[in-house]
C-alpha cells in the first residue's frame, strides 16, 4: 500500500491543527473580552465555513489566492511560492474547515469562566496574560482539549476545500481523502476499503475523545 | 483618607457618588441596586467613571481632568466579592498565594501560614474551594486580598451568605483585622444592624446617588430626609406643618395629632417640615400610671392594634384614638421584651404614647426623595417596612 497519501494527511492534519489551536486560543481570548453582541458577530463570522458548501468555500480561496492576485504577489513575496496547488493549500483548507469546530467548543468554555474570578485576579495584580494563563486556561482546558480534538478529525477527513485550492496531484497535494476519490474512480477497491477503514476509524476515536471530554462537567476539584 | 466623586451613567442607571472619608470602617449602606457594589468596582477600578476623581491615601486612582486611570493590578486593592470569587482550581493555600510575586517559594510558603493561621485555616491548605464551608470561603478570600498588603480593603456583602453564628464570627475576625492593618476597610451591606454595629462612618446610598454620609450616629438620629430616615429605620415618619409657636415651642400639625418639638428657632409658622421619632424612642404609658409633672405635652390616646415579637424586643402597633389615617396603625413602638413583659399591656383597653420632644428629628419636607411616587421608593429589604402611607402624605 502506498502510505504518501496517508503521511500528507497526517502531516496537513497536524499543522494545520497547531495552527487552529494557536489562532483559535488567540481568537476566543479575544472574543471573551468582548460585549455579547460584537462577540456574536466574531461568533458568526468564525463559525461561517460550516454553513457554506466547501466548493464555494475553496472557490472564493481560489479566487483570492489565484496567480497574480495582491495576496498571491504578498504570499509569494514571503514564501517565495505560491500557494494554490501546493501542499500548504491543503494545511489552509483543512485549518478553515476545522477552525469553526475547534471555535465552537472553546468559545463557550471561555465564557463559561465566573467574571468575578477574572475581577478577582485582576485586584490581585495579574496582568490579562497572567490572568489567561493562570486562571482561564486552567478552567477552560477542557474545552480547548475537546475542540483541538475535533478540530484535529475534522482535518483528517477534509476533502472539498482542499480539491479546490490544493488539488489532487499524486504524492504531492494527494491527502488520503482525496486518493479514495481516485481509488473509487479507478475501480481499486480493496485500496478504497483500507484506507477508508483507517479514517473512517481514526476520525471516530478522535471524535469521540473530544465529545467525551466536552462532555464531563465536573472537575476533579469539583466533586 | 478616601475621596470618591464619580459619575457613570448605564443605560438604565445613573451613578453619582460622592463621599469622603477619614476613617478606618467605611459602611456603604443602601436597598439592592442602589449603586453599591458599583462604587466598590469603582474603587477597585473594576468599572471606569465617566468623570470625576479617586483618591486613596495620598495616591490618585482616577482623575477624568488628567486622564488618569490606574488599572486595577496597580490600585492593591484587596477586593472580597460577594460570592468571595476563589479559584476552584487552586486548594485554599493556593488561592492565598496567588497574588503574592517576586517572592521565592519559602517566602511565600511562611506568609501563606501566617495568613492561614490569623484566619483559622489551618490543616485546609490542600482542599478545594469547593469543598469548604461559607465561613472558610469567606476567610479564604479575605486572606488572599489582605496577603497583597493592600492599601484598602473592600468588602461586599460580606455577611449575607452566612448563617448568624458564623456572622458573629466574622465580625470579630473583622475588628481584629481592623486593629492588625492600619487601612481604611470599606463594606457594603444592606443590613441595617451590621451598618450600625460596624460603621465609623456610613454613607447612604439609593438610586445611585449619595443621600448622606457621616457618623452613624448621626445619620441615625439625624437623617436629612425621609428616604434616609425610612433607610435607618426610623419607622414614624409624618409630614405636616408648624401650627404655632408659644414660649418658644414649636408645635406641628400633622393633621392627624400636634406634637411639640422643642425650640427651633429655623422654623416659622406655616412652614412645611418632615420628623421622624424612631420605634423605641416612642414611650408607652400605662392609663393607671400616675403622671410625673411636667410629662403633660406630647401625650396621645390610643389602643395597641398589633404585637410582634422579635425575640429580644417587641414591636406594637398603636392606633392614635382620634386617627384620621387609613392605615392601620400610627406609630411603631419597640419595647425591650422585659419591659413588655412587665407592662401586660393585653389588660388594657386604651394606653397612652409619649413622644419625647428630643427624640422628634426634623427634617425640610420638601426633599426630592418626598415628591417620588411611592411605588417607586424600594424597601431597604427587611422586609418590614412600615413607611407611613397616608397621616404624612396629605
Amino acid at each position: 500500500m502506498n502510505l504518501t497519501p496517508l503521511l500528507l494527511t497526517l502531516k496537513v492534519s497536524i499543522i494545520s491543527t497547531a495552527l487552529v489551536f494557536i489562532l483559535g486560543l488567540l481568537l476566543v481570548e479575544a472574543a471573551s473580552r468582548l460585549a455579547l453582541r460584537t462577540r456574536n458577530v466574531v461568533r458568526l463570522i468564525a463559525t461561517l465555513p460550516l454553513a457554506l458548501p466547501p466548493t464555494v468555500l475553496g472557490y472564493y480561496l481560489l479566487v483570492v489566492f489565484a496567480r497574480g492576485t495582491v495576496i498571491d504577489k504578498v504570499f509569494k513575496a514571503l514564501f517565495g511560492t505560491s500557494l494554490i496547488f501546493t501542499w500548504p493549500a491543503a494545511v489552509v483548507a483543512s485549518m478553515i474547515a476545522a477552525f469553526p469546530l475547534f471555535f465552537m467548543t472553546a468559545m463557550p468554555a471561555f465564557e463559561g469562566i465566573d467574571k468575578s474570578l477574572i475581577n478577582a485576579a485582576k485586584t490581585l495584580g495579574k496582568t490579562n496574560w497572567q490572568i489567561f494563563r493562570q486562571v482561564k486556561l486552567p478552567l477552560a482546558w477542557r474545552g480547548i482539549a475537546s475542540g483541538t480534538l475535533l478540530a484535529f478529525a475534522r482535518a483528517l477527513g477534509e476533502f472539498g476545500i482542499t480539491l479546490m485550492i490544493a488539488g489532487n496531484i499524486p504524492g504531492k497535494t494527494q491527502t488520503a481523502p482525496l486518493a479514495i476519490y481516485d481509488f473509487v474512480v479507478s475501480g481499486n477497491r480493496s485500496a478504497a476499503n483500507s484506507l477508508a477503514a483507517i479514517l473512517a476509524l481514526a476520525g471516530f476515536i478522535f471524535l469521540f475523545l473530544g465529545i467525551w471530554l466536552s462532555q464531563r462537567r465536573r472537575y476533579k476539584f469539583q466533586r | 483618607m478616601i475621596k470618591v466623586d464619580i459619575q457613570k451613567v448605564f443605560p438604565k442607571f445613573k451613578l453619582q457618588a460622592k463621599f469622603t472619608a477619614d476613617c478606618k470602617m467605611i459602611v456603604i449602606f443602601g436597598p439592592s441596586g442602589a449603586g453599591k457594589s458599583l462604587t466598590l468596582q469603582a474603587l477597585a477600578g473594576l468599572i471606569k467613571p465617566d468623570a470625576g476623581r479617586i483618591r486613596v491615601g495620598d495616591q490618585t486612582f482616577f482623575d477624568s481632568e488628567t486622564g488618569l486611570n490606574q488599572p486595577p493590578r496597580q490600585r492593591r486593592i484587596g477586593y472580597v466579592l460577594q460570592e468571595y470569587a476563589l479559584f476552584p482550581h487552586l486548594t485554599v493555600a493556593e488561592n492565598i498565594a496567588f497574588g503574592l510575586k517576586g517572592l521565592t517559594r519559602w517566602a511565600k510558603r511562611s506568609k501563606v501560614d501566617e495568613m492561614l493561621k490569623l484566619m483559622r485555616l489551618q490543616g485546609l491548605e490542600d482542599i478545594y474551594p469547593a469543598k469548604i464551608s461559607g465561613g472558610q470561603k469567606q476567610r479564604t478570600a479575605l486572606a488572599r486580598a489582605l496577603i497583597i498588603e493592600p492599601k484598602a480593603l473592600l468588602l461586599d456583602e460580606p455577611f449575607s451568605a452566612l448563617d448568624s453564628a458564623v456572622r458573629e464570627k466574622l465580625r470579630l475576625d473583622l475588628s481584629q483585622i481592623k486593629q492588625q492593618y492600619d487601612i481604611p476597610i470599606i463594606m457594603v451591606t444592606h443590613n441595617l444592624e451590621e451598618a450600625y454595629q460596624l460603621a465609623e462612618q456610613m454613607v447612604i446610598i439609593d438610586e445611585g446617588r449619595v443621600l448622606q454620609s457621616g457618623k452613624s450616629s448621626d445619620i441615625f438620629y439625624h437623617p436629612i430626609n425621609r428616604t434616609v430616615a425610612r433607610f435607618v429605620g426610623a419607622k414614624n415618619i409624618f409630614t405636616g406643618y408648624v401650627f404655632k409657636i408659644t414660649n418658644g415651642d414649636t408645635v406641628i400639625d400633622t393633621g392627624g395629632f400636634k406634637t411639640t418639638i422643642g425650640t427651633r428657632s429655623e422654623l416659622s409658622v406655616g412652614d412645611k417640615v418632615g420628623f421622624c421619632i424612631r420605634p423605641e424612642d416612642v414611650m408607652v404609658i400605662r392609663p393607671d400610671k400616675v403622671l410625673g409633672f411636667g410629662v403633660k405635652k406630647n401625650l396621645f390616646p390610643g389602643r395597641i392594634v398589633g404585637t410582634s415579637h422579635r425575640g429580644d424586643s417587641c414591636l406594637l402597633q398603636f392606633k392614635l384614638e382620634k386617627s384620621v389615617s387609613n392605615r392601620d396603625f400610627d406609630f411603631t413602638i419597640k419595647l425591650p421584651a422585659h419591659a413588655y413583659q412587665r407592662l401586660e399591656l393585653h389588660k388594657y383597653p386604651t394606653v397612652t404614647v409619649s413622644l419625647k420632644k428630643q427624640a422628634i428629628h426634623v427634617f425640610g419636607a420638601d426633599t426630592t426623595a418626598d415628591n417620588r411616587p411611592l411605588t417607586a421608593v424600594k424597601g431597604t429589604g427587611s422586609g418590614n417596612d412600615s413607611r407611613p402611607r397616608t397621616v404624612d402624605r396629605r
